[in-house]
């Protein structure tokens, strides 16, 4: 009935659009980063963007700042996503109705929750008026930078505002998706609540928890407009660094873009094996008789 | 575990922490001023918030372009992610492990990084400046979401309805319409919505590939914001927020009636 060939057919109009966009974007960056300033494509190889890159301590600042914000916001919205998920599953028909609400914070763009958060955490916001109220500070100055911030608390907590909703919503679901019986059988045979959790739920949970980490920290360590606008000028995260650099005059400095970019995307590409590699070790591991 | 009552207080307590900043966002919205420590504005009128909206031809312009931006992605998207996610989910053949990693990857890497690589094509193609090059370039970010919703639904739905069909003798286009379609239509319902979504708020790849020319709402928003003037930003976020639930609910409406329609029956 079907074709040998159908399935390749089915998937080449996609294959082919993502080559001629995403897989030249990133083919286009490695070039341009790697050819002296003659120009274009006339100019002769040279690695000297790279080490002009390298050796610039603001470039290790930026990177580290990127990473740590990334790898922060993820570890919190997850943890704090998944003990939500919990707690509406333990509170019955309330956690129902939260699910419903939590979908708002999902589709909000990052934007918005930008101008939320300045509402809510800037030096004459909501919180800084309620110090106020409560006897706490006697005018805006006193209440802490917590937007605009060296810390990036204001770039966080755009991240968490998003993905806490994000990470409970989903593990929700699949927690809800299995049935009470494992619990309760675990239960009978003398498990204590905590082995419960470890030993039935955080399995069931893992595969959910890895997709939506992966997720969580992809778009912290690449958003651009949440860092931009809420970020210090002390230093920059990566895709706002590379972005500025290439909309400078200079075209040495537009080449130095294409090399962060690159470095970006080496970075990201690699994260994106580690997260497959550990998907196809796991299910190795539960199919050899590990689960 | 602890018990429920404390459960519930944790769901009441993300319940305020969701809603607080939406009603602050709204209260910026009517508020004509809101000096530090007063908290509730003293001065409450939509005047000013009807005046900023009414005869607005770049927030119209805005609006319009973002629609038809949003709708782009989201036939491209569906258009492209469709027949793959059939093949992807349904059949399993050599290479389709590593076509699922290839089509994940464009969530990895950054927008910003992606469209600096896409740019002088752009600009070399005369795409740079059109609703369609923009488009393009959503649709690239929209694809790994879309692909892996309609995906999974192919994945539970299978084949075996489409093939029992086919024995009883229907055409290809005729086991397309009454049996695939029906079936998938709730995950194409939501790989439309998430489309739609993405493309609704970019940023970045809209100023770059717009290059100026084109002023979607996350653009429009975007000045308001470094300028500080909250009360307009809060005022055009709820624009914002009010065309895509607006949006999503017309295409929600219109596959129900679809079903009801063609099958009679409510999904």
């Amino acid at each position: 009935m079907r074709h040998k060939y159908t399935p390749y057919i089915l998937v080449a109009p996609l294959v082919l659009f993502l080559a001629l966009t995403f897989v030249y974007a990133l083919f286009y960056g490695v070039v341009q980063s790697l050819v002296s300033a003659q120009g274009a494509f006339l100019g002769r190889f040279t690695w000297q963007h790279y080490s002009v890159v390298l050796r610039d301590g603001d470039f290790w600042i930026s990177l580290g700042a990127t990473i740590s914000v990334a790898v922060i916001a993820t570890l919190i919205s997850n943890v704090l996503g998944t003990l939500l998920a919990f707690a509406m599953l333990r509170a019955g028909a309330q956690g129902r109705s939260l699910q419903r609400a939590l979908q708002l914070p999902v589709i909000l763009p990052h934007l918005i929750v930008v101008i939320m958060v300045i509402h809510i955490f800037s030096q004459s916001g909501v919180l800084a008026r309620l110090f106020w109220w409560g006897g706490l500070i006697d005018n805006p100055n006193q209440f802490p930078l917590l937007v605009y911030d060296r810390f990036a608390i204001g770039i966080m907590l755009v991240y968490l505002y998003k993905q806490v909703p994000f990470v409970a919503m989903l593990a929700y679901d699949t927690l809800r998706g299995i049935s009470h019986k494992y619990a309760d059988v675990a239960a009978n045979l003398g498990a204590s609540s905590w082995q419960t959790i470890t030993q039935i739920y955080l399995p069931i949970l893992r595969p959910t928890i890895i997709g939506t980490s992966l997720i969580t920290f992809a778009y912290a360590f690449g958003a651009f407009e949440v860092p931009l606008l809420l970020g210090t000028p002390v230093w920059r995260t990566l895709p706002v660094k590379s972005y500025l650099l290439y909309t400078n005059i200079d075209p040495l400095a537009r080449t130095q873009a294409m090399v962060i970019n690159v470095l970006i995307s080496a970075i990201s590409l690699a994260l994106a094996g580690l997260y497959f590699g550990v998907e196809r070790f796991i299910k190795r591991f539960q199919q050899g008789g590990g689960l | 575990m602890p018990g429920g009552k404390l459960m519930r207080l944790v769901v009441q307590c993300a319940l305020l922490v969701v809603a607080v900043p939406i009603v602050s966002l709204l209260m910026q919205a009517i508020s004509l001023q809101w000096p530090f420590p007063s908290l509730l504005p003293p001065v409450v009128s939509i005047d000013h918030a009807v005046a900023l909206l009414w005869n607005n031809p770049r927030l119209l312009g805005a609006v319009t372009a973002s629609l038809a931006i949003a709708l782009m992605t989201t036939a491209f998207t569906l258009l492209l992610a469709f027949p793959a996610a059939k093949a992807l989910g349904v059949y399993k053949f050599p290479g389709s492990e590593a076509i699922k990693l290839f089509t994940l990857l464009p969530i990895m890497v950054p927008t910003a990084t992606v469209t600096m690589g896409l740019h002088s094509a752009m600009i070399r193609t005369g795409l740079a400046g059109t609703f369609l090059g923009v488009a393009i370039v959503h649709t690239v970010f929209a694809l790994p979401y879309a692909l892996r919703i309609l995906m999974h639904v192919f994945e539970l739905v299978g084949e075996r309805h489409e093939q029992q069909a086919a024995m009883l003798g229907a055409h290809g286009g005729r086991v397309f319409c009454t049996i695939t379609l029906p079936l998938v239509m709730p995950g194409a319902l939501s790989a439309a919505t998430m489309s739609f979504i993405i493309s609704f708020s970019q940023y970045i790849t809209t100023f770059m590939i717009g290059g100026g020319r084109i002023i979607t709402l996350p653009l429009y928003l975007v000045p308001h914001v470094q300028g500080g003037e909250w009360h307009v930003a809060s005022v055009y976020s709820l624009v914002f927020v009010v065309t895509t639930l607006a949006a999503l609910t017309l295409m929600q409406y219109l596959v129900r009636r679809y079903y009801r329609e063609t099958y009679f029956l409510s999904p």
